[in-house]
């Protein structure tokens, strides 16, 4: 009985723990053994390689006769089912048309903080894409990435075509490329703007709106025209949500991305500014009077959104498609006897002083890049295909999706003719074009690894945002667009990396913390004077915490990046 | 050593039946802490565990940070006031349903209080704006009874976030918590009860005399496990409850690890400033057993 309780107890711990020890094992033999495995298979399929004429496909893609695989990890944060569901038709055709095989793995969390567990865990795929500056360079330094220079001389003639001078720019001071950029270009739409209640605003009269002063008077008057909504809730001039930027709204105030920019290109942050004060009063005087939501600063978009489609905020200053989605669009479906004339018109604010209103940055050089690893065998077939996707036709094709079928959104004929589907464009304009629907059926912009965002090189006017390119045909973009066109800009060479290693990065945030905080508390200031205070207060914290250190920083890497564009 | 080898050849069935759960906190607790040397380095993922040794740079860094009295400040406040509320409401729950009579009204009840546990932060966040926000349910009552003219600004206010929170993990809290002294309640000799009425004890002597002194070492054990946590004044609920206005009452130094370590990718500072807290916490462990065994004479080692 004795022997019997022990080998039982024996047994049982054995088995617990060799469970417990199995479930920690790790499993980078296995993919070892798996990529080893494939790889004499790759090397037996390559030898039955004949002699053929290369098949060259409607696109100009000389097909392969071996299928190439591109396996890549996209560090854009998504959930993993939508983006396979929304991926799995261009795959197929891709495979078909073109025979690459596009394995693309997505994530619901944090890019940079998955790509450190790559890194650290030596578990990373040959091809990543959305990987920053800083990340890149962390990946780099560490002998992880693919010089890709060699091999864009060598394959890559229409990514140095289409980069043209730019390519230069992407090269290190040894002249190595580690990535190519991906939605790069200069792409002149509007990001940012003040918004006006169409409908209400042409029964005012249309009042002149130019400048901050113009816009708070036409506001205050709405809302004594309208004091509650059709529930009897109370309605307020404007609020806030957290995806507002502060920099964008100093744009109005002649500063741009938060900055005044002298004429030997020294930076002044806004806090050490006389508009930076006169924006903080701007928006404190409509708390003072009532005009302003008391939970502005406490909305997440969503809490914003809602309290604007119920018609209890009647101004807002921010990006453009705030008042698109939280306005008409509701309205369409929800509002009885809803007119094309209910909606926002998006409007640009400058103040008197200054020289012109920047809104809108744009940054040419992209969002981030797609780069090669180690783990690459064959790595002149990945690029090989970025070089197809560079082109504007390859960016047709991957930015608008599959052509020819009912629900595409262009159709393409041999020969490189193509043209709009004439119904989904109407559907566009109706309101009713259903963008997931689209996005399923024919991939479009699922596989985003090089093509540029920017107008596309043969035409001067396509863009891989297929609901762009018909800004000026559909008239309440138009309008938006005209009324904008002066509040864009290009503010490549403002671009910085805050890399993990520099002290100044910690010092950034704190003051980014500071201003989100101060600013909040600033403007909801009881008194004009309390909130010069706030101001004064929130500026010499921010200048204990290095302000000027992150103006001086950020003043020489601008320089050096303007000298570089020159 | 032959004494212990005896006594662990004596006691086999035992450590073998333990074998597993050693196992597991070996390699699930202690096997990751070799991961804690990264805070006195300069840490990059991918490269070596064993350089670029900086000493207790980040230590003295997160000292020398112009937040760092407003972080210490908050976690503790936040952490004392969970501790001086948090701590004696499950006993004072636990007493409360140990003297209702109707079994199936105090199973109701009971069960009822620990509803509330398993409602996750977000919920919670949701249900406090719902009630606390300008247009919530709290202002809008107080304005149609006529005592306030203008809605009360309880969740943009830093001086009302300390209370919020205290107050929403009480509710949280305190009914899970009192299950573990309703069992040591429980667990008190019954003679002892029918003594103590014999002897002319009410109901608060009862309380008093017995009730208490049976819970006191369970009490106390918890009370030591709370003062090791002190540093843990919460992490999700400041995340979600707060915003850019209360800030200032909100960071503490769960929160700040996960802002300037994880989100910037400043892993080793994020972990220095970790280790720091865990290292406070160990001490004060430390402590209240001490003081604990001698004024109360119970501890947990």
């Amino acid at each position: 009985m004795r022997l019997r309780i022990s080998t039982a107890l024996v047994l049982g711990s054995v088995l617990l723990t060799g469970g417990l020890l199995a479930g920690c094992s790790s499993n980078g033999n296995e993919s070892s053994n798996g990529n080893q495995a494939n790889q004499p298979a790759n090397d037996a399929q390559q030898t039955t390689n004949t002699a053929a004429e290369p098949k060259v496909n409607e696109y100009g893609w000389t097909v392969p006769e071996k299928t190439i695989n591109i396996d890549y990890y996209s560090a854009d944060k998504d959930n993993p089912d939508k983006s396979a569901k929304k991926l799995a038709a261009i795959h197929d055709y891709l495979l078909e048309q073109f025979n690459v095989d596009v394995k693309k793995t997505q994530y619901d969390v944090d890019g940079k903080e998955k790509l450190n567990l790559m890194l650290a865990s030596n578990d990373y795929p040959g091809v990543i894409s959305s990987i920053d500056s800083d990340t890149m360079d962390k990946w780099r330094s560490q002998g992880k990435l693919i010089d890709l220079a060699p091999l864009v001389d060598k394959y890559g003639s229409n990514i140095k075509k289409e980069l043209g001078d730019k390519y230069n720019s992407y090269l290190d001071k040894d002249g190595k490329l580690w990535g190519i950029p991906r939605g790069w270009g200069y792409l002149p739409i509007p990001d940012f703007s003040a918004h006006i209640r169409w409908d209400w605003y042409q029964e005012m009269g249309s009042p002149k709106i130019e400048t901050p002063e113009d816009y708070y008077n036409v506001l205050k008057q709405m809302v004594a025209a309208h004091p509650k909504n059709a529930q009897g809730e109370k309605t307020y001039a404007i609020s806030w949500n957290d995806q507002i930027g502060i920099n964008n709204v100093m744009g109005i105030w002649g500063l741009k991305d938060g900055y005044k920019d002298d004429a030997d290109h020294n930076l002044t942050h806004w806090l050490k500014t006389d508009e930076g004060l006169e924006a903080v009063k701007y928006y404190n005087k409509f708390y003072r009077e009532g005009l302003m939501d008391p939970d502005s600063f406490l909305n997440k978009y969503d809490d914003w959104k809602l309290k604007f489609s119920n018609e209890r905020i009647l101004g807002h200053i921010g990006p453009w498609w705030h008042s698109w989605n939280a306005g008409h669009e509701v309205w369409k479906t929800t509002m009885e006897g809803w007119t094309d004339n209910q909606r926002y018109v998006q409007i640009g604010l400058k103040a008197p002083n200054a020289e012109a209103s920047y809104l809108s940055p744009k940054d040419t050089t992209g969002w981030n890049y797609t780069v090669i690893t180690d783990k690459e065998a064959k790595p002149e077939d990945i690029i090989k295909f970025l070089d197809f996707e560079i082109t504007p036709i390859g960016t047709r094709l991957l930015g608008w999706g599959i052509p020819n079928l009912p629900d595409s959104v262009w159709n393409y004929e041999q020969g490189g003719k193509w043209s709009f589907n004439d119904a989904q464009k109407q559907k566009l304009f109706a309101g009713t074009f259903e963008y997931d629907k689209t996005d399923e059926v024919t991939g479009s912009n699922q596989i985003w690894l090089s093509h540029p965002q920017g107008i596309m090189s043969d035409d001067n006017k396509s863009t891989a945002w297929y609901d762009q390119n018909f800004n000026m045909e559909d008239k309440w973009k138009a309008l938006m667009n005209t009324n904008l066109k002066d509040t864009i800009y290009d503010n490549t060479a403002r671009r910085i990396v805050f890399t993990a290693d520099n002290p100044l990065t910690i010092v950034n945030q704190q003051i980014e913390d500071l201003i989100k905080t101060g600013f909040a508390k600033a403007v909801m200031s009881k008194t004009e004077q309390d909130a010069v205070n706030a101001f004064n207060d929130m500026r010499d914290k921010a200048i204990k915490i290095g302000l000027e250190d992150i103006e001086a920083f950020r003043t020489e890497a601008y320089k050096a990046n303007l000298a570089k564009v020159q | 050593m032959a004494e212990v080898w005896k006594r662990v050849r004596r006691e086999r069935q035992i450590w073998l039946l333990c074998i597993p759960m050693i196992a597991w906190v070996l390699i699930f607790s202690y096997y990751p802490m070799y991961g804690l040397l990264i805070s006195f380095q300069h840490y990059v993922p991918g490269q070596s565990m064993f350089s670029n040794w900086v000493g207790f740079d980040h230590f003295v860094r997160f000292f020398n940070e112009p937040d760092f009295l407003q972080i210490i400040r908050n976690t503790l406040v936040i952490s004392l006031l969970n501790l001086a509320i948090g701590f004696p409401a499950p006993i004072i729950l636990a007493l409360l349903l140990n003297e209702v009579r109707g079994r199936l009204f105090k199973k109701t009840i009971q069960s009822l209080s620990y509803i509330p546990y398993f409602i996750s932060w977000v919920v919670v966040a949701n249900i406090l704006f719902t009630l606390l926000g300008s247009d919530g349910i709290l202002n809008d009552m107080l304005q149609r009874l006529g005592i306030i003219d203008a809605p009360l600004e309880f969740l943009t206010k830093g001086s009302y976030f300390w209370g919020i929170l205290v107050a929403s993990n009480v509710w949280k809290d305190m009914g899970f918590s009192a299950i573990i002294y309703l069992s040591a309640i429980a667990g008190i000799d019954k003679e002892l009860y029918e003594a103590g009425r014999v002897d002319g004890l009410g109901r608060f002597g009862l309380i008093r005399h017995i009730t208490l002194p049976g819970i006191r070492s369970t009490a106390v054990l918890l009370f030591i496990l709370a003062i090791g946590g002190i540093l843990n004044a919460g992490f999700e609920q400041q995340l979600l409850i707060g915003n850019p206005l209360t800030q200032d009452h909100y960071e503490v130094i769960d929160t700040y690890v996960y802002r300037f370590g994880v989100q910037l990718g400043n892993y080793s500072y994020g972990t220095a400033v970790g280790l720091m807290k865990s290292g406070i916490g160990l001490v004060l462990v430390i402590l209240a057993n001490r003081l604990s065994k001698r004024y109360m004479q119970s501890s947990i080692f």
